[in-house]
């Protein structure tokens, strides 16, 4: 253990220039993204949205005045115990021109039996029931095939949402034209269930509420998730709907994007999600997403980086950074630390725990926004207390875990082994090389 | 014996002279004639014994009918005899005494008339002046004099429910018998077990129905069904006809490869239906009844389902009919609510009320629901007087003791006697919030409450002022 006046004493005769040449990392890559951009883009994003407030105002009026008919389609596996929730958090929505269309993906549980009692009821305006498992695509496009909306917004049955969700949702359709396919944000239902959900809480807040504002501002949002997004119907059936997983959310979106539609995250469109409440869970999670990333981004879509007829620059750069801080990013992490071992090996004593502050310094900035922006920032203050763990969370667990997906997709296509899809569809899917 | 040909003509229903044989037993005189006999069962009474020769099936049933619904006693209870080689049809068995095998051998007979005679010395025939009492009592009489302890039902298709009490059916000239048998068995004059369970009409108890798959949506029943074929490769999952190409191929429409082979390329993991009238696509038919009698089209789900019991006599019913002695309670009225008065009743006590409080104001409070129509329609008229039951207790529970209710179709009027203006009009307020909430919750339609508060003074009509309120479209 350092002893504090030593570690200070030693960072003050240090000077600047030492201090930046052993945190380069930091100051290139993580606070100029994670913080300065962000701050910026912030500011900027809420300076436009207050701009352009009338015509948000109009995109509401033209939604209510249209009442188009919304298919709410939810695929799952054994969700039956959470479909009474999900209609009653429907049945609440403020904007009421739905129909819900559930589909049971082959499920070893009770949920046929309470899906077609709710579809009975009228609660469930159509309930499929397949008997096969085919995945969560497959899924998907059932319910597409029967769905009769203008707009397909596709859920996850174990979410639930605030009553302006949909309406909300709904409105950049009306606002820009140009637009195919809305994100809706995904707050932690289950934070206070475990250290971990906890810590997925904070990262929720940081990627998905003001990672994906920052990412949509500058045209560059690349993934809509599937617990809530919402899409033109036309685009969807024009594309045939989703492909085979794991990571179709991100998959759709660069497909919808590769046809020259915007993509927008709504922010104002809030709904709660359950996550993983152990570390191994989690583990297990993150590892499918990351290996999506190697299989979709790098491989199946790689074309984004063709100078072709359809190459555009948002997509380039939606790729891009996608690729280059999830994939090289860690890359360099571990260049880095090969630098601080070979090169400062003697300091680690002093090097950790000034890592340590300054990602939590930096953690604070960011969260000081977050808090600026989130809804019910008051209960959100209470997260602050677990900043500093976030260093060893995002820093290493997550970090770890990502390496580790990536070298599975990359050298053993670990993605077409993954349970999560039935075999005999990734089977496929590796034989055509999708 | 002696047989006499013929000693008496009779004149039938139809204005006919028809003759009857005379077969006098041990001192006991019969009479013989054929099921084709249709002169009034009233004019045996001066015989101990009546032998039927069946000719069909038909005929029986309607000459045992004629003397077992007879108004006289001694027609209702005579002994009954079939003059056949072959045992008795389980139907006849609580309707006729025996059989004869050989018109000069009568001894059994005989015996049996004894017997019955005897058991009706032992009863008190009385009559009752209302229906239901009245019907029961003749049925106990019947019962104690064959020494049938049992009241067994027997499937009969020509019966509405598909099951018959012969007994029963003929005392009650075909009405549906299980109301009565509620109040008799309330009365303790008889038990019950178990015997079957039966679905009928919810809107006129007929159980002739006939089942079929029916669209969800609009309740056609011409549907057609296709597999749903989901495509490895590229997800796609769309009905059988989307794929299907002109020379049979099966082609994805989503990636246009062919799809050759099931379980390596595809699967088929549902089946879809598809209504050829209102074109709704679904998974799941619905299964709906139309009854044969009144033709109303029903989902299954809202018959009734109706117990068949069989009936055990009790100790107290031999002690009833020996004594004659007249029931504890009254019979319910059909489709009578249970702790409210009749709607004429109503306007009368509130009338009184209104009389009596002189200057002061008389309030009462009014609730009503919608859609009536539609409600009724979908769950059947039995279900329906169930859902006003409920909502009957569920005011009842927010009253005083002393108020009164009446159930009206669609609406409750009750008096809030001896309460302040507000707190009447918060006990319409949260009475028509917690019938929203439980029947939302409950019933799983929609269903929308409103209340109103009257105020009635000096010499106001009180059944006016209710209709005129009724009129208005909302409150």
């Amino acid at each position: 253990m350092v002893d504090p006046f030593e570690f200070i004493h030693y960072w003050q005769l240090a000077g600047w220039q030492k201090f930046v040449r052993v945190f380069w990392f930091f100051f290139l890559f993580e606070f100029t993204r994670y913080v300065l951009i962000d701050y910026l883009v912030l500011i900027f994003y809420y300076f436009k949205r207050k701009v352009n407030k009338s015509d948000w105002d109009d995109a509401r009026t033209a939604l209510h005045l249209e009442q188009p008919l919304v298919s709410v389609i939810v695929p799952g596996k054994n969700e039956g115990k959470h479909l009474f929730k999900l209609v009653k958090s429907l049945a609440e929505q403020t904007y009421q021109h739905l129909e819900l269309i559930v589909v049971d993906d082959g499920s070893d549980d009770q949920t046929a039996l309470i899906g077609r009692d709710l579809e009975r009821n009228g609660l469930i305006n159509l309930f499929l029931s397949n008997k096969v498992r085919g995945g969560k695509a497959s899924g998907a496009n059932a319910a597409l095939s029967y769905a009769k909306g203008k707009y397909i917004v596709h859920l996850d049955a174990d979410c639930s949402f605030d009553r302006t969700a949909v309406e909300e949702v709904l409105l950049p359709f009306y606002y820009d034209p140009k637009i195919g396919a809305v994100g809706g944000n995904l707050e932690v239902r289950n934070h206070q269930e475990s250290i971990a959900t906890t810590l997925q809480a904070i990262e929720y807040l940081k990627v998905i509420l003001t990672g994906r504002m920052v990412t949509s501002t500058l045209g560059i949002y690349r993934i809509i998730s599937g617990a809530f997004g919402a899409f033109r119907a036309d685009i969807l059936h024009r594309l045939g709907g989703w492909d085979i997983g794991p990571g179709l959310d991100g998959d759709i979106t660069v497909k919808i994007r590769k046809l020259g539609y915007r993509v927008y995250f709504q922010p104002s469109a809030h709904g709660l999600t359950s996550v993983p409440n152990t570390f191994q869970k989690l583990a297990k999670q993150r590892l499918r997403w990351d290996k999506s990333i190697i299989r979709f981004r790098v491989r199946k879509h790689k074309d984004i980086f063709y100078p072709n007829e359809q190459f555009r620059f948002s997509n380039f750069f939606s790729s891009l950074e996608n690729i280059g801080y999830n994939v090289i990013m860690n890359i360099k992490w571990f260049i880095y630390l090969v630098d601080i071992v070979v090169n400062f090996g003697g300091l680690i004593k002093f090097i950790l725990p000034m890592n340590i502050l300054l990602y939590t310094a930096a953690n604070f900035v960011q969260f000081s926004a977050i808090i600026l922006i989130v809804q019910k920032p008051e209960e959100k203050r209470r997260l602050m207390l677990y900043l500093p763990l976030m260093v060893f969370y995002t820093g290493y667990f997550l970090r770890i875990v990502r390496t580790m997906a990536h070298i599975k997709e990359l050298f053993f296509l670990a993605s077409y082994k993954d349970p999560w899809n039935p075999y005999k569809s990734s089977r496929m899917a590796k034989q055509l090389g999708i | 014996m002696q047989l006499n040909t013929p000693i008496k003509s009779i004149t039938t229903l139809h204005g006919s002279r028809e003759r009857i044989l005379n077969i006098e037993s041990e001192g006991y005189v019969f009479a013989y004639i054929t099921d084709r006999f249709d002169g009034e069962a009233n004019a045996f009474e001066e015989y101990d014994g009546v032998i039927i020769l069946p000719t069909s099936p038909v005929l029986l049933k309607e000459v045992l009918h004629r003397f077992r619904s007879a108004n006289s006693w001694t027609a209702r209870l005579m002994p009954l005899f079939l003059h056949q080689q072959m045992e008795l049809e389980y139907m006849h068995r609580q309707l006729v005494d025996g059989i004869v095998h050989q018109l000069d051998e009568l001894y059994g007979a005989v015996s049996q008339i004894k017997i019955i005679k005897d058991h009706i010395s032992g009863s008190r025939l009385r009559t009752f002046p209302t229906y239901e009492k009245d019907t029961i009592y003749k049925l106990l009489v019947y019962l104690l004099s064959r020494e049938q302890k049992t009241l067994k039902a027997y499937i009969d298709r020509n019966s509405s429910t598909g099951y018959t009490y012969p007994i029963l059916e003929s005392l009650m000239n075909g009405k549906t018998p299980y109301r009565l048998m509620e109040f008799a068995v309330g009365e303790g004059l008889f038990t019950t077990q178990f015997q079957d369970s039966v679905y009928t009409c919810n809107s006129c108890e007929d159980g002739f129905l006939m089942y079929r798959e029916a669209c969800p949506k609009c309740h056609n029943t011409y549907l057609s069904s296709q597999d749903l074929i989901h495509h490895f490769a590229c997800a796609h999952i769309g009905p059988e006809r989307n794929f299907q190409r002109e020379n049979n191929d099966l082609i994805c429409p989503k990636c246009d490869k062919a799809l050759k082979h099931i379980g390596i390329d595809y699967d088929k993991p549902a089946v879809m239906h598809h209504c050829n009238t209102c074109h709704h696509e679904f998974q799941s038919f619905q299964i709906v009844a139309t009854c044969c009698s009144c033709h109303k089209t029903t989902a299954v789900e809202h018959l009734l389902k109706r117990e068949i019991l069989t009936y055990h006599l009790t100790d107290k019913a031999h002690t009833q009919v020996e004594a004659g002695s007249d029931f504890n309670h009254q019979p319910v009225q059909e489709n009578a609510i249970p702790g409210a008065v009749s709607e004429a009743a109503f306007y009368l006590n509130m009338q009184y009320e209104l009389m009596k409080s002189g200057k002061q104001k008389v309030l009462m409070g009014m609730i009503r629901w919608e859609p009536f129509d539609r409600i009724l329609e979908k769950i059947g008229r039995q279900e329906y007087h169930l859902l006003q039951v409920n909502i009957s207790d569920q005011v009842r529970s927010s009253l005083q003791s002393i108020d009164f209710l009446c159930v009206l179709d669609n609406c409750i009027l009750f008096s809030c006697l001896h309460t302040s203006t507000e707190l009447a009009y918060r006990v319409v307020e949260r009475t028509v919030f917690l019938l929203s909430h439980l029947m939302k919750d409950n019933l799983g339609q929609d269903i929308t409450f409103e209340g109103a508060c009257l105020q009635l003074q000096g010499q106001q009509d009180v059944k006016t002022i209710v209709l005129e309120k009724l009129k208005e479209a909302s409150w």
